[in-house]
């Protein structure tokens, strides 16, 4: 377990939630990942990211609609919490700091 | 956007028996999409492939979810005295077994490696079995119609070759055949591409009805063709093999029609097997290319014509006939046909017990011969006795372990659990250990089936493997081991 912490991880599938806003559910957030980070990710690893997400209160999910495109199955959507939101800032105000100390806003 | 390609049955099935039902529609239509776009990216194949990934790893998204969402009523579970599902007591005894096996690393690592060599064994001979006998060769239709003609020098002794114009005789007269080819004796020759020598292949000579009669049509160009093997050295082409082709020349699709030296003398490479295509048995070496018998002469530099003419000489005999039989006719009769015409067949220097000698191509015919069945059978009690061996070694393990938590199991029985379910669980934690053994003995037959093929006396073309059909087997072997040893013990825990 990763405690409360942002796993790495976990921070590429909600960069990802944030990315795709209303588009964001599992088999986008995969295909992104395949895109920009060139891994293949297993739908079973994205969902398990998703819920400890959720648990922590970093994202959100909601069933939507059936649709005709996707066989008339109801696609489960995602977005990012305000809470997710600042984690990721946090998380990336660490690392610019690291990368870059002088320039680093404080 | 396209319409969703539909992924198969039974991804579906095991999708729905993974997931719970009110998360099932969502990840079918993920993983619909997912495929659908792994498809553009990667090819069909591929994605194919990673539908059974996901699966995998729907599994264990659910058992992660299991841990977070039950690590509260472990309790309950431990005694049994919650109201609950068999199906999902089952789960719960599988992780309180998996804990009790990890507290005891020793004995578990002993009882897994004693099954794992148990089951292995089987497994291993199960995957020469059936590699050997039982699969049917790649690419040759109808391999139990296939007939092997030799040159016999007394009463029930054959496997001598034949020379070419006997080759010629039987083919020409033959009437229970749909044809007669020919293929003899392998070279290692020098070969040289755009000038560059290179190093040696494994030429095999063959007749120009050779890919014809076993079915096996070329990936690229043609097979021969009937005036490529008419007159002695006046056509010098090959066939590449898939794998050469592959290896050596880097799969170059613009192959045909390019000349290859082989020895001295350049050859216009005319065709390419299909992949797998090796040697029309599982004994011997797969060539790397094929060019026409006539020209035998020319790429070994024979200063005379006995392979081709008749000649009384040994040496001019060095082919092998495979025939296809035609419809309807049955293996006595065409023997019987073949014998009759080769003490018909009339040469000088002929002696009176030379004649023709009829076998299958393929053991596995559907009219396995006896003595292979006894082979096969023999083996398979051999095996069969280890298993026994180490299912008795893992039941004695067993047993001292069950003494041993006489005290484990009365603290779980004064805590409210019942005698089934004490029982229930002892069984199901030897299940975790056969499926463990299971996976080892699996392993092995990977790791071992070419060695002990290696102790044969023949030398097989095909790489060994276990098909799913012999992993099949070997777990249902280890589950019903797991299973036949746990009674005793479980039987004793459940009486304490």
């Amino acid at each position: 377990m990763k405690g409360e912490r942002l796993g790495e991880f976990e921070e590429l599938i909600l960069l990802c939630v944030r990315q795709l806003g209303e588009e964001a559910n599992g088999s986008t957030i995969q295909a992104m990942l395949a895109e920009v980070a060139g891994r293949e990710v297993t739908l079973g690893a994205i969902y398990a990211a998703l819920d400890r997400s959720q648990r922590k209160g970093l994202a959100e999910s909601w069933l939507g609609e059936p649709t005709a495109a996707r066989g008339g199955r109801a696609k489960r959507h995602y977005a990012i919490t305000a809470r997710g939101e600042s984690e990721l800032r946090e998380s990336r105000l660490i690392r610019d700091r690291l990368w870059n100390p002088s320039e680093a806003t404080p | 956007m396209t319409a969703p390609k539909r992924i198969s049955p039974i991804v579906a099935r095991l999708v729905s028996i993974v997931v719970p039902s009110h998360r099932r529609d969502e990840v079918l239509a993920d993983l619909a999409s997912s495929h659908r776009l792994r498809e553009s990216r990667l090819g069909r194949r591929k994605a194919d492939r990673y539908l059974y990934r996901e699966v995998a790893s729907l599994l264990f998204w659910r058992l992660r979810w299991w841990r977070g969402a039950h690590a509260a009523r472990e309790t309950a579970s431990v005694t049994g005295t919650g109201s609950r599902s068999i199906g999902r007591d089952v789960v719960y005894d599988m992780r309180y077994g998996a804990r009790a096996l990890l507290r005891q690393p020793g004995f578990t690592l002993t009882a897994v490696a004693v099954l794992g060599l148990g089951i292995g064994a089987p497994a291993t001979v199960f995957t020469l079995v059936n590699q050997i006998f039982l699969d049917p060769p790649e690419h040759i239709t109808e391999p139990d119609r296939l007939i092997r003609l030799t040159r016999s020098w007394a009463p029930g002794q054959g496997g001598g070759a034949l020379q070419n114009a006997d080759y010629v005789y039987y083919r020409d007269n033959a009437s229970t055949l749909d044809g007669l080819a020919a293929y003899g004796e392998e070279r290692m020759v020098a070969y040289t591409l755009d000038g560059n020598a290179r190093d040696q292949l494994r030429v095999l000579f063959a007749s120009d009805n050779f890919f014809d009669l076993l079915g096996v049509t070329p990936i690229l160009g043609r097979a021969f063709l009937p005036e490529e093997n008419r007159t002695p050295g006046t056509h010098p082409v090959v066939v590449l093999g898939h794998h050469f082709w592959k290896r050596a020349l880097g799969g170059d699709s613009a192959i045909v029609g390019r000349t290859l030296t082989l020895g001295s003398a350049p050859y216009t490479v005319i065709g390419v097997t299909p992949e797998g295509f090796g040697a029309v048995s599982p004994i011997g070496e797969a060539p790397d290319a094929w060019v026409p018998i006539a020209m035998y002469g020319a790429l070994t530099r024979a200063n005379s014509t006995d392979w081709w003419e008749r000649h009384p000489n040994m040496r001019s005999r060095w082919l092998v006939a495979l025939g296809r039989l035609a419809p309807g006719v049955t293996f006595e009769a065409a023997r019987a046909n073949l014998l009759a015409l080769g003490e018909a067949l009339q040469f000088e220097g002929k002696s009176d017990e030379e004649g023709a000698f009829v076998q299958r191509q393929f053991l596995y015919s559907p009219r396995m011969e006896a003595n292979l069945s006894n082979l096969s059978r023999m083996l398979l009690a051999v095996v069969g006795f280890v298993l026994a061996i180490a299912a008795a070694n893992v039941a004695v393990l067993l047993l001292t372990r069950a003494s041993a938590r006489s005290r484990e199991m009365e603290i779980r029985a004064a805590l409210g659990a019942g005698r089934g379910r004490i029982t229930r669980q002892i069984m199901v934690e030897t299940l975790l250990l056969g499926i463990l053994g299971g996976l080892l003995g699996i392993g092995l037959a990977f790791l071992l089936s070419d060695l002990a093929a290696s102790f044969l006396p023949v030398q097989f073309v095909a790489e060994f493997r276990p098909s799913l059909k012999v992993m099949a087997l070997a777990s249902a072997l280890s589950i019903e081991t797991a299973m036949s040893v746990s009674l005793a013990p479980a039987a004793i825990a459940g009486r304490g």
